[in-house]
């Protein structure tokens, strides 16, 4: 060989020791290095850095990137950087920005106000969100039986063929089916694809269980599942269950337990109860919440200790690894948050148990990046939405937004049972995350 | 100079020679955390000067001090080391100025360092992730090549995430 031992150099070494002394300008121009800078970013600066140059255009655009860029982005628990709220009053939806406050002369516009693919001129409706991806479907839909699965990120969304299918079913095409729900069922650190869970009934024929069938994006297609859901389990809220822990879990009507179906195992697993009352305490009926954060699988309800004057609390139960059980994870003192926030005491309305004396909604629980520390609870307080953090106990307001409805003429002859300023003050709508991701529909 | 047997004795040091001529003598169980002295130790075992023409003396204490604390920590196979390490590595990176992290960030990648890497990356990210696509250009000296208008559209396209 014609050079000298010791002074072997790689491609990288001979770039190394030409460069110009400026280092932030090599870094940027040695590909590998700027790769795995640019894999580390949240999706929300990506799509800003878009912006740069052409060459960070196609870097960030590559769909192998996206794909690296979402699995890593998932293993380290994003958490949702905003909200998509749904008055059941208005078609538009509106956007909380989680990540800063911010003032109500510069509201956050958010991804979206509303949303239309093809030729739906309906708009469409949201209807769960799971790990970056929306689960959609047009607001008027008797007929068609369509779903959408969309990147509020990338604005890419994928239209899905109709279901349920009757042929997979086993039945004519002129069974008429009754839709029971859709979930979508999506984890990037396990896989680039996604499932997409429909429970239906079949009308005019009967049968002792729902049909149930599963999309894998894989595929494209649908098949029906070997698993099936006993009618008995009825009354379950099926549209947009929570995902967690590769299982999609639905609420029964009245909250008293969880189902809970293995997507890629296709098994229902017995019914799970919800955290139980202790003894000498009521839980309250309202004000509860029912989500996902990073991995973790929340119940939130408020609770008092029995006895008209005693101190009502507002408990957030997460689900133990391998479903060991519920335990109680962060308990807010409503009484403490009062004195931070006065305009949760409910003041002019006839109380009738505990909880009346306050007046929120729980919008959602999210959990920090790094730990709990930087864990919090979003409250719609009247036209307020506040973040309010466990373990400092401190409270900020994020945005404000529009009150819903005037309450309709019929229920104001009920006074008593649905005062206007209560009824004007509780969220009546849907909140759905908003977890910034490149991944692909 | 070469060591007389190539039996199992891991207190065996070698020679670190860097740019600048700065020397440094470290337990090969140390040095051969970086990837690229791992190569050369076993491709050419016999020898225990290594010359590294693309580090200078400053960087190159600097990544074998990052090497031999977790060398050291990772010695006792006790469970809180992970968090020790985490811990260390936070100090490690806390103070860095954006000269010093881009010069050792060249350095760990030269030396196949990919752990030291990995951990230069992240704070690269963390403090770029914040800025402004103008403040970006200036960092790292990038001139936008988009046609005129073709920025505009881009940003249109994703107005949230400027906000």
């Amino acid at each position: 060989m014609w050079f000298p031992k010791r002074t072997r150099t790689s491609r990288k070494a001979a770039a190394a020791a030409a460069a110009p002394s400026y280092s932030a300008e090599i870094i940027a121009s040695n590909i590998d290095l700027l790769y795995e800078i640019l894999l580390r970013l949240p999706a929300k600066s990506l799509i800003k850095f878009k912006s740069v140059s052409k060459h960070w255009l196609s870097l960030i655009s590559d769909t192998k990137f996206c794909r690296r860029h979402s699995s890593r982005r998932r293993l380290i628990s994003d958490p949702a950087s905003g909200l998509f709220l749904n008055f059941s009053s208005r078609p538009e939806f509106e956007f909380v920005n989680l990540d800063k406050a911010h003032s109500s002369t510069d509201p956050s516009r958010g991804p979206f106000r509303s949303l239309a693919f093809d030729d739906d001129v309906s708009g469409i409706r949201i209807i769960q969100s799971c790990n970056g991806l929306l689960l959609c479907r047009p607001v008027l839909d008797y007929k068609s039986r369509i779903n959408y699965v969309y990147n509020p990120t990338t604005k890419h969304y994928a239209k899905l063929p109709p279901s349920p299918t009757p042929r997979n079913i086993g039945e004519s095409t002129r069974t008429n089916y009754t839709v029971l729900g859709v979930s979508l069922a999506f984890d990037p650190s396990k896989s680039p694809h996604y499932k997409v869970v429909c429970v239906s009934d079949s009308c005019g024929v009967f049968r002792p269980t729902f049909n149930v069938e599963i999309y894998s994006s894989e595929t494209g297609c649908w098949t029906l599942s070997s698993s099936s859901i006993d009618k008995d389990m009825l009354p379950v809220r099926f549209d947009g269950g929570v995902f967690w822990n590769g299982s999609i879990h639905w609420l029964n009507n009245r909250d008293e337990y969880l189902l809970c179906f293995n997507v890629d195992e296709e098994r229902l697993s017995s019914p799970i109860p919800l955290p139980p009352v202790p003894e000498g305490w009521v839980q309250g009926i309202g004000h509860r919440y029912f989500g996902e954060s990073s991995g973790h699988l929340h119940f939130v309800c408020p609770i008092h200790k029995a006895g008209a004057r005693s101190a009502s609390y507002l408990d957030v139960f997460e689900m133990g690894v391998d479903y060991s059980g519920w335990f109680l994870k962060f308990r807010v003192d409503l009484l403490a948050l009062s004195v931070a926030i006065p305009i949760i005491i409910q003041g002019k309305f006839v109380q009738r148990s505990n909880f009346d004396k306050y007046v929120f909604s729980v919008l959602c629980v999210v959990r920090g990046e790094l730990d709990d520390g930087e864990s919090y609870i979003v409250l719609k307080i009247r036209s307020r939405v506040i973040r309010y953090n466990f373990n400092t106990r401190t409270s900020s307001m994020l945005c404000y937004v529009e009150s819903d409805r005037a309450p309709t003429p019929h229920l104001l002859n009920w006074p008593l049972l649905l005062h206007p300023e209560q009824f004007s003050d509780c969220f009546d709508g849907h909140v759905y995350q908003y977890i910034p991701s490149l991944c692909s529909v | 100079m070469s060591s007389s047997s190539t039996t199992t004795t891991t207190t065996r040091l070698l020679m670190l020679k860097a740019s600048d001529g700065v020397t440094f003598e470290v337990e090969e169980a140390v040095a051969t955390k970086l990837g690229a002295i791992n190569n050369m130790v076993e491709e050419e075992g016999s020898e225990d000067l290594i010359c590294l023409p693309n580090v200078n003396g400053k960087f190159l204490g600097m990544v074998l001090e990052w090497c031999k604390k977790h060398a050291n920590n990772n010695t006792n196979s006790d469970k809180g080391n992970d968090e020790v390490n985490k811990w260390w590595d936070k100090e490690f990176v806390m103070d860095l100025d954006q000269n010093t992290l881009y010069h050792l960030l060249m350095a760990a990648d030269y030396l196949s360092g990919t752990e030291l890497v990995d951990l230069l990356t992240e704070k690269v990210a963390s403090m770029i992730r914040g800025k402004k696509v103008e403040e970006i250009r200036e960092t790292f000296k990038i001139k936008s090549d988009f046609l005129p208008g073709q920025e505009e559209e881009i940003r249109k396209k994703n107005s949230w995430a400027f906000e």
